[in-house]
């Protein structure tokens, strides 16, 4: 054996150890990129200031940004990517791909995830949407996106967070060109929507129905992403201003690189008729259907049924127990999404009854009931029913936060426990 | 001379393993092969399935069951402490002494569990029983200071302290305190917490304190009799 074949072996290892790892170095940084577009990368650009709502401080927004963990759910922001087990959607993704392996019940949880593996990232939300439209859907967020089954959550932000938050989202904002929508023909809009599919993903409430849509059954869960995300167009006038939204109809990707709409061979003026025809279209939506409260159940209900048909199915995430959880029992329990540890578990009929703790580290009770008589707890899960409405609670927070709100139904089993004095 | 020949051709081995181990280890491109990934993969924790099945037995009230699976799964329990380490152990310990506490002190598992693991939990004279049950006021005391304020121990506390001699002035006040705020988290706590305001005389209090109980109970039986001054 030649002397200098071991050093040329020991040389190997060692320039393929630099190699490994700076091949890994770029591996993460390719996955911090696709966590979050660098705003120094695209370079400072004037921020767009709707007159109606003043922006707030981007520094300050950022910091916020990470207080609310807007990362969490979120792809496209700068903020620090957060742990797989802790995001909303990457955890998910990992139990339907068979990679989150941490417990033995995993592979019973993926049908319960399939309908929650998607969120609209955040890239180039400044070069889309209006400021003022950003503000408002911070302080008070509603259902966009009628296949997609998680909602933005309702935050404890204040508008001078939300302005400061927007601010930060706005900061890479490339405005569009300005578009005048004199002139342009809605009829043709409204036909060229029809000849380019946009129903296949796209539902329109309050115009006639866009063709095309794939039927679901009642309940099924959106598996395909590009549906899940494709919001009600009835919004895109709260969203978008007519320069913005021409630019995205005709090359969404040039826009937002990750965005599942596909780009659709559109002329100028056939993108100015679509862009006529989502804004100012007259829509005649319908109201939101009344919630109506049903009366107390005579016949007695157990823990047993509420744990089975609501704590297990909805509750028991967010109100989970940390033990079981690298410490983490959830935004309701260990805090989250700028909430405090409310201390809140639903995990068990002590835990449950052993209450939340308040802002001033005060226990109370989720039963105790609110100056209406309502118990607390029931009364959570009607504000969600006035969240949906559009005319939230201040007092109280609508539960469960960013999923649909339970039925009459759960509501009323729920209720019917509480007042025949939570039997076990 | 020859001596170093030998020492030439063990270096020289060496430095060949050597290279070739860690030609071979950098093969891969992953950030594994810098020294990020040569433990073991995260393992599954058994116990955590196991002490929530026991929970669940505690809430039917199989606490013989419970308790005799928990003392299997983990046999040191009797002098273990609440630890952050290890959260599913201070779970093991709130079965093991709220079971004992529920089972009047002695816990009558002689057939499912070894005898060397046995203690004085299958002892039944009146000083074994107190015996366990200060064994169970002292763990959930630790556990109680391990989750701070939390009204599901402080109420399996206030039941262990109503059986424990001497502990019944202080169970009262924590039970009473527990139960204005709707914090008392048990039918059992409130069934404790009745027995003590009929022995301190406090009737209006016990039928209060029964009721609730009564309400939550799946076997009302747990509450004791409907008048008198005592809960058995």
């Amino acid at each position: 054996m030649s002397p200098r074949l071991p050093l040329c072996l020991w040389l190997l290892g060692l320039v393929s150890i630099i190699l490994g790892c700076a091949e890994a170095d770029q591996g993460e940084t390719a996955d911090s990129a696709l966590g979050g577009a660098s705003a120094t990368a695209r370079g400072p650009v004037p921020l767009q200031v709707d007159p109606d709502e003043p922006l707030g401080d981007a520094k300050r927004g950022r910091e916020l940004a990470g207080k609310f963990e807007c990362q969490r759910c979120h792809d496209g922001t700068d903020l620090q990517p957060i742990a797989s087990e802790r995001h909303c959607v990457h955890c998910h993704g990992d139990i339907l791909a068979g990679r989150f392996r941490e417990k033995p019940e995993h592979d019973q949880w993926a049908k319960n995830v399939e309908g929650h593996k998607d969120t609209p990232s955040l890239y180039a939300l400044g070069s889309r949407a209006r400021p003022a439209f950003v503000v408002s859907y911070l302080l008070a967020p509603h259902d966009q996106r009628p296949a997609l089954i998680p909602t933005m959550p309702r935050l404890a932000m204040t508008r001078d967070e939300a302005r400061d938050v927007t601010a930060y989202l706005f900061q890479d904002a490339k405005p569009a060109p300005a578009v005048s929508l004199e002139g342009a023909n809605l009829e043709a809009g409204r036909r060229l929507m029809e000849a380019k599919e946009c129903g296949a993903c796209h539902v329109m409430t309050g115009v006639p129905a866009l063709p095309g849509a794939a039927a679901r059954a009642p309940g099924e869960v959106e598996k395909r992403s590009a549906v899940a995300l494709a919001p009600d167009l009835r919004f895109v006038r709260d969203k978008y201003r007519p320069g913005e939204l021409v630019r995205w109809i005709r090359d969404p990707g040039a826009v937002k690189a990750d965005t599942r709409m596909p780009t659709i061979e559109l002329s100028p003026e056939e993108a100015r008729d679509i862009a006529a025809y989502l804004l100012t279209t007259p829509l005649d939506v319908p109201p939101p259907a009344r919630f109506v409260r049903l009366p107390v159940l005579e016949r007695r209900v157990t823990f047993d049924e509420v744990d089975r048909r609501i704590l297990g199915k909805t509750c028991r995430h967010c109100h989970g127990n940390p033990d079981v959880a690298k410490g983490d029992g959830g935004p309701g329990n260990s805090g989250g999404f700028g909430f405090a540890p409310k201390r809140l578990e639903m995990t068990s009929y002590a835990s449950i009854s052993a209450g939340y703790v308040d802002a001033a580290g005060e226990r109370h009770s989720v039963f105790e009931k609110l100056s209406d008589g309502t118990p607390r707890i029931v009364a959570a899960l009607l504000a969600r029913h006035d969240e949906g409405a559009g005319t939230p609670r201040p007092e109280v927070r609508g539960m469960p936060l960013a999923l649909p709100p339970l039925s009459a139904e759960d509501i009323q089993l729920m209720e019917s426990w509480v007042a025949q004095g939570r039997p076990r | 001379m020859a001596a170093k020949k030998v020492a030439r051709t063990v270096v020289r081995s060496l430095v060949v393993t050597l290279g070739l181990g860690a030609a071979l280890t950098t093969l891969t491109p992953r950030a594994e092969a810098c020294g990020g990934g040569f433990w073991p993969e995260e393992q599954i924790d058994y116990r955590i399935q196991g002490i929530a099945a026991a929970e669940r037995e505690v809430e039917r009230g199989h606490l013989t069951q419970a308790a005799a699976s928990v003392l299997r799964m983990m046999p040191y329990i009797q002098n273990a402490k609440p630890s952050k380490r290890d959260p599913i152990l201070a779970r093991g310990l709130r079965i093991m002494a709220i079971a004992t506490v529920r089972s009047g002190g002695t816990l009558a598992f002689a057939k499912e569990v070894p005898s060397e693991l046995q203690g004085s939990w299958t002892q039944s004279s009146a000083e074994a029983r107190q015996k366990n049950l200060a064994w169970s006021v002292t763990a959930l005391r630790a556990v109680s200071a391990s989750k701070g304020d939390d009204p599901a121990v402080k109420t399996e506390l206030g039941e262990a302290l109503a059986q424990l001699d001497g502990g019944q002035a202080e169970a009262l006040a924590l039970l009473g305190g527990l139960s204005d705020k709707d914090l008392l988290a048990s039918p059992e706590g409130y069934a404790a917490l009745a027995q003590l305001r009929g022995k301190a005389g406090d009737q209006g209090g016990r039928t209060a304190a029964l009721q609730r109980c009564r309400a939550m109970a799946q076997d009302a039986t747990i509450c004791g009799p409907e008048s008198g001054t005592s809960a058995s």
